[in-house]
């Protein structure tokens, strides 16, 4: 049940932030411990908790620090045009 | 509108969803607010960097989380937590047996190794695609597979005192469907 939104790889990368990697392939090359054979409804399981721990925040309504500071940064902006 | 607005509306936008992604990240709220502030900051200064028509979130989403390794690095915080340490916590309460609450959950996840837990958070709460969770991690698509099946297998055995009853061979679709009926 794993839903994607975009078709699999070699469909092309349209995004490159490769200039803004930071040195975090040095972790990779660990081998897979075979641990990928998850039964599919434990998954899911997890796949719901994850979600709720998430959604918990999301759905906070925006702090006003940031609706001030994004006035601020458009405000700025305004007056430099 | 003018120009500034409407990229006001387009960041505001994306606020809730990076709020989400830097608590998962720090695990603190107050820590995850400032990440998400020099986010915007950052984002906004670099905008003329971003590709029209490309994944506006999924750049945001990468400018944090570099923000986040970089400030680690700065202040020498360990960027991984120590292994092990809530999990025997974890699994030696008996009253917990059946039952894992969110919180406890949410503690499960910040026992993962770093790059475990955002790659899991990325794909399995975000709703990125595993490309473009590979751009935004700066690593191959296997990788984040890896880490996102090795994340699972983690939590997974964390709630093996859940799941040992419910989920076997037999009882695992009732199982299912009672949590899915709980909630």
């Amino acid at each position: 049940m794993t839903k994607r939104k975009n078709p699999p790889e070699g469909q092309g990368n349209e995004m490159d932030f490769n200039a803004m990697s930071d040195g975090s392939r040095a972790k990779e090359g660990l081998a897979d411990r075979g641990v990928g054979r998850l039964d599919p409804r434990v998954r899911t399981h997890i796949g719901r908790k994850i979600k709720a721990v998430y959604d918990e925040v999301l759905q906070e309504p925006v702090p006003d620090r940031f609706l001030n500071l994004l006035d601020e940064l458009s405000k700025k902006e305004r007056e430099a045009e | 509108m003018t120009v500034s607005d409407n990229l006001r509306e387009q960041f505001l936008a994306v606020v809730p969803n990076l709020r989400a992604f830097a608590m998962s990240l720090t695990g603190r709220p107050d820590r995850a607010d400032d990440l998400v502030q020099e986010t915007l900051v950052k984002a906004w200064a670099n905008f003329s960097s971003f590709q029209e028509g490309t994944n506006l979130r999924a750049w945001m989403f990468t400018i944090l989380r570099n923000q986040f390794y970089s400030d680690m690095r700065k202040n020498g915080r360990e960027v991984q937590d120590v292994d092990g340490t809530y999990t025997a916590r974890l699994v030696s309460h008996p009253e917990q047996q059946g039952h894992l609450d969110l919180a406890d959950f949410r503690t499960a996840l910040a026992t993962l190794p770093a790059d475990q837990r955002e790659a899991l958070i990325l794909i399995g709460a975000s709703g990125f695609s595993y490309e473009e969770a590979a751009v935004i991690s700066g690593v191959a698509i296997g990788t984040v597979k890896s880490r996102v099946s090795r994340a699972r297998a983690r939590l997974h055995e964390m709630l093996e005192v859940e799941s040992a009853g419910d989920f076997g061979p037999d009882r695992m679709a009732s199982a299912v469907h009672a949590t899915a009926a709980k909630g």
